[in-house]
């Protein structure tokens, strides 16, 4: 295993100024190594989603620094800013957020293609990862027929489409029944084994420490 | 339920659009009927309606102009109509040649035109038979004389003026309420006019039709205290006088920008909704890295398509609107121009409410984006 940094997190502060002020995080600082895969467990409303947020490069933060891959990542403007994401990052979110009018494959695609992959290449390139998540069979249903476990691997297919560096998956379980929870988990985990893909996820439930090899706790926006 | 909305705002505007169009093609409509390439007219000529006569015998002085194929009288006069039921209508008689060519109201046959020869006889348009109580084969009163109803037209009353009786030139001379018309014994038919007597334009017909400008000159400068006025410039002087020196024509640009704006208002309103709806979609591929382009792009596209289905839906509807109104003389004129125009301003309005709406979602983060 690589010991290299992918991600560093220095006294990272986050105040929500949009009603009161609300200090989401207060000062926090983390080191995440190239292909861990790390969680981060807090009660909710304890800044979780904040943090992820920030990492992934989907939120500004009022103070502090993230350096991905050895860029700074928060003085970026907009556009550099989503071209890094596109780049580097894949995420699962808590509801899925597929477009449900399309085709568990389509969606897929659709990543590829924003990626400037199209075409039978992109058809095929979904396909393939489908059938790595265990979803052949699915791949040409609309994606709201599909059960919340089926969802959730066609967004991690999604998410693996860019081939990330980082994939961050905000409660990916907590919508999810044990069994499916503990698949989406186990290729989780697999992903970091096996592909060296840095995980970041958070979490409320136990149940999801045992794949995890590095598990940090947030409270009240301090680890 | 989105496309309601857009379909309702760019009938709007199209309906407005063709009013305004139905209105300024309406006020020039006697102008546009007859194939005169000159007219010739007092001085003071303002528009159309709007002129002091002058006399009957410059007919005649034109006619011997070089260069002139054919001269035909015009006149205007004023009518006082009873109906059968002794409902008064103000009107105006517009007396003419039914034997001539330059002026045809409704481009009626020549049998249905010589009913005109007839003393006393009349045509009307269709849109003014309820105005004028009248059924046809009826007969009124115009002033003291009797008035016989003996073809109808269509599509030959502008919206703005009183409703128009066309005559013989003998009728309408003797319809105008002169010392002269009100001493005729009842029965007899109308004198031949002299030529003192007044009419209102000598209608012109060019040898050499492309030679208009250059005849009307000739015309001016061999009779004194007329004007004269190609075709097209008789056109522009009474559209211009409706729409820029009265009320009507502001209002009219002023309730078709209202619709404009009201159309800009509920369609943004709508891409606005409709984005908020989307919310998660937009955040998601926000999230996953996609450019300003794109979504601008995604955007674009969906009120593209919501414009040209509202367009197509609202012309059509236009078009149902246009059998009711016309019903009731206003024309409602979808002309190429105005519904390109239409179409055009549907997709500024669709596209532009879509940018700006994508707005929120382009300039937040896209974790905002989420919760919001
Ligand atoms: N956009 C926002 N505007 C204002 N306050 C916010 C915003 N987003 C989050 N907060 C507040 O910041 C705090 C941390 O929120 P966050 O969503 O990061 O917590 P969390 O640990 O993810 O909670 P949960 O487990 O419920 O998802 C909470 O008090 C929340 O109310
Ligand atoms: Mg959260």
């Amino acid at each position: 295993m690589l010991d290299k940094v992918a991600v560093s997190v220095r006294d990272l502060r986050m105040t929500y100024t949009s009603t009161k002020p609300v200090h989401a995080l207060k000062g926090v600082s983390i080191d995440i190594r190239e292909g861990e895969m790390l969680l981060i467990m807090g009660p909710s409303g304890s800044g979780k989603s904040t943090l992820l947020s920030i990492i992934g490069g989907l939120l500004t933060p009022t103070a502090g620094s993230v350096a991905v891959l050895g860029s700074e990542i928060t003085r970026l403007r907009r556009k550099e800013l989503a071209r890094f994401r596109l780049r580097n990052f894949g995420y699962v979110f808590q509801g899925f957020n597929l477009f449900n009018a399309m085709t568990g494959a389509e969606n897929v695609e659709l990543a590829y293609n924003v990626r400037g992959i199209r075409g039978r290449r992109a058809r095929k390139a979904s396909r393939d990862l489908l059938a790595q998540l265990g979803l052949e069979e699915h791949a040409n249903r609309p994606a709201r027929d599909l059960s919340g476990g089926e969802k959730q691997r066609v967004a991690i297919a999604r998410a693996l489409a860019g081939d990330p560096c980082a994939i961050l998956a905000d409660e990916p379980t907590s919508q999810l029944d044990t069994e499916n929870g503990a698949i989406v988990t186990n290729i989780l985990s697999d992903l970091a084994r096996k592909r060296g893909t840095t995980i970041v996820i958070t979490s409320h439930d136990d149940r999801i420490r045992r794949g995890a090899e590095h598990v940090v706790q947030l409270d009240d926006g301090r680890l | 339920m989105a496309l309601c909305g857009i379909v309702f705002a760019v009938t709007l505007l199209t309906v407005q659009v063709a009013l305004f169009s139905g209105f300024s093609n309406s006020t020039t409509l006697p102008i546009a009927e007859s194939s005169a390439d000159v007219w010739v007219c007092a001085p003071e000529m303002l528009y159309f309606e709007g002129t002091l006569p002058i006399a009957y015998g410059t007919v005649a002085k034109i006619r011997a102009i070089p260069g002139v194929a054919r001269a035909e009288a015009l006149s205007l006069g004023i009518a006082r109509w009873r109906s059968p039921h002794d409902e008064l209508a103000l009107g105006r008689v517009i007396g003419f040649d039914p034997r001539g060519t330059l002026f045809n109201p409704g481009n009626s046959n020549r049998a249905t035109v010589d009913l005109l020869r007839k003393p006393y006889a009349f045509a009307v348009d269709a849109t003014q038979l309820h105005i004028l109580d009248l059924r046809a084969g009826q007969s009124g009163v115009i002033g003291t004389l009797p008035a016989h109803l003996a073809y109808v037209t269509r599509g030959t009353q502008p919206i703005v003026s009183a409703t128009f009786f066309y005559t013989s030139l003998e009728t309408a001379n003797a319809y105008t309420p002169s010392a002269l018309s009100f001493f005729s014994p009842p029965g007899s038919a109308p004198p031949p006019l002299e030529d003192t007597d007044p009419i209102m334009y000598v209608l012109v017909k060019a040898k050499n039709p492309a030679a208009s400008a250059q005849l009307a000159a000739a015309i001016q400068r061999s009779i004194p205290h007329v004007r004269a006025l190609t075709r097209a410039q008789m056109l522009a002087a009474t559209r211009d006088y409706w729409v820029k020196r009265t009320g009507i024509g502001f209002i009219l640009s002023l309730i078709a920008l209202m619709g404009a704006f009201v159309g800009i208002v509920i369609v943004g309103q709508i891409l606005y909704t409709s984005i908020n709806e989307h919310f998660q979609e937009y955040g998601t591929l926000k999230a996953i890295g996609v450019n300003d382009a794109y979504l601008y792009g995604v955007i674009a596209l969906q009120a593209t398509c919501m414009a040209v289905i509202g367009y197509v839906l609202s012309l059509a509807l236009t078009f149902s609107i246009r059998g009711i109104a016309a019903e009731r003389g206003v024309d409602i004129l979808i002309t190429p121009g105005g519904a390109l125009l239409v179409l055009a301003a549907a997709l500024v309005i669709c596209i532009g409410a879509g940018m700006v709406a994508m707005q929120r979602v382009v300039r937040s983060d896209p974790a905002l984006v989420f919760r919001a």
